[in-house]
């Protein structure tokens, strides 16, 4: 069992009304396992959910890679700064 | 000068970081809030970040322009929070011994900090309604109430 507390902003953080979703997974899941979770969670925002990115330890990361327990993890909406 | 502040961000003084004996050139680039946006008159934003990423994003938006050009001074600067119509949001300041470096560094600077730094904005018209801006890709950006 692997619980992952993922870090939520902007558009994802108003719908859930927090700033942190736990999820847990009976193995350390891949970046793609977590997005096809939250697709599940969330089906009214996957247009920008296809958009969006995970950034693991404040890296982005891709489809592949795992999650491992006590890392940071967060899901980053298309960014409109500037 | 790196920073993420919630407070009116002073030009000069990111202007002045980056200024120094050896620079023949400092360009400033100021984005500032928009008020109309084709029909829609935006009545403020307001700009949230995930502050630890977004601070390491900047820094390695500097040495990367560092980089790929001889600069002396490179600032960045972004506000979060509540920005009025016309005040800015993002002050980006470069110096290089002569002008080319310093403009094409701050080009790059703001087109990557666009689509690369996790900073979101919230457009608040004046009708009353509000909305997350999250574009659908570099590239095809809708509409926003910033400098472009």
């Amino acid at each position: 069992m692997i619980e992952v507390e993922l870090d939520l902003f902007a558009v994802f953080k108003e719908e859930h009304g927090s700033n942190q979703l736990q999820l847990s997974f009976d193995e350390p899941p891949e970046v793609a396992t977590l997005i096809t979770r939250l697709q599940g969670q969330w089906p009214n925002l996957s247009d920008v959910l296809c958009k969006s990115r995970i950034a693991v330890n404040n890296q982005f990361r891709d489809n592949k890679h795992i999650i491992q327990q006590g890392d940071k993890v967060a899901l980053i909406p298309p960014v409109s700064g500037g | 000068m790196i920073e993420i502040i919630s407070q009116p961000i002073d030009a000069t003084l990111v202007l002045e970081s980056v200024q120094s004996p050896n620079a023949g050139a400092s360009v400033l680039f100021v984005g500032s809030t928009r008020e109309w946006t084709e029909e829609k008159q935006t009545a403020s934003l307001d700009y949230e970040c995930y502050e630890e990423m977004a601070i390491l994003k900047l820094q390695e938006l500097e040495t990367e322009a560092r980089g790929r050009w001889p600069l002396i001074g490179c600032s960045l600067v972004h506000r979060v929070g509540p920005v009025e119509i016309g005040e800015a949001s993002v002050v980006i300041a470069v110096s290089s011994a002569h002008r080319k470096p310093a403009f094409e560094a701050g080009q790059w600077l703001i087109d990557t900090l666009k689509t690369e730094v996790p900073i979101w904005k919230k457009e608040k018209w004046r009708n009353g309604d509000s909305e997350w801006v999250h574009p659908s890709s570099p590239q095809a950006n809708p509409p926003s109430s910033t400098e472009e």
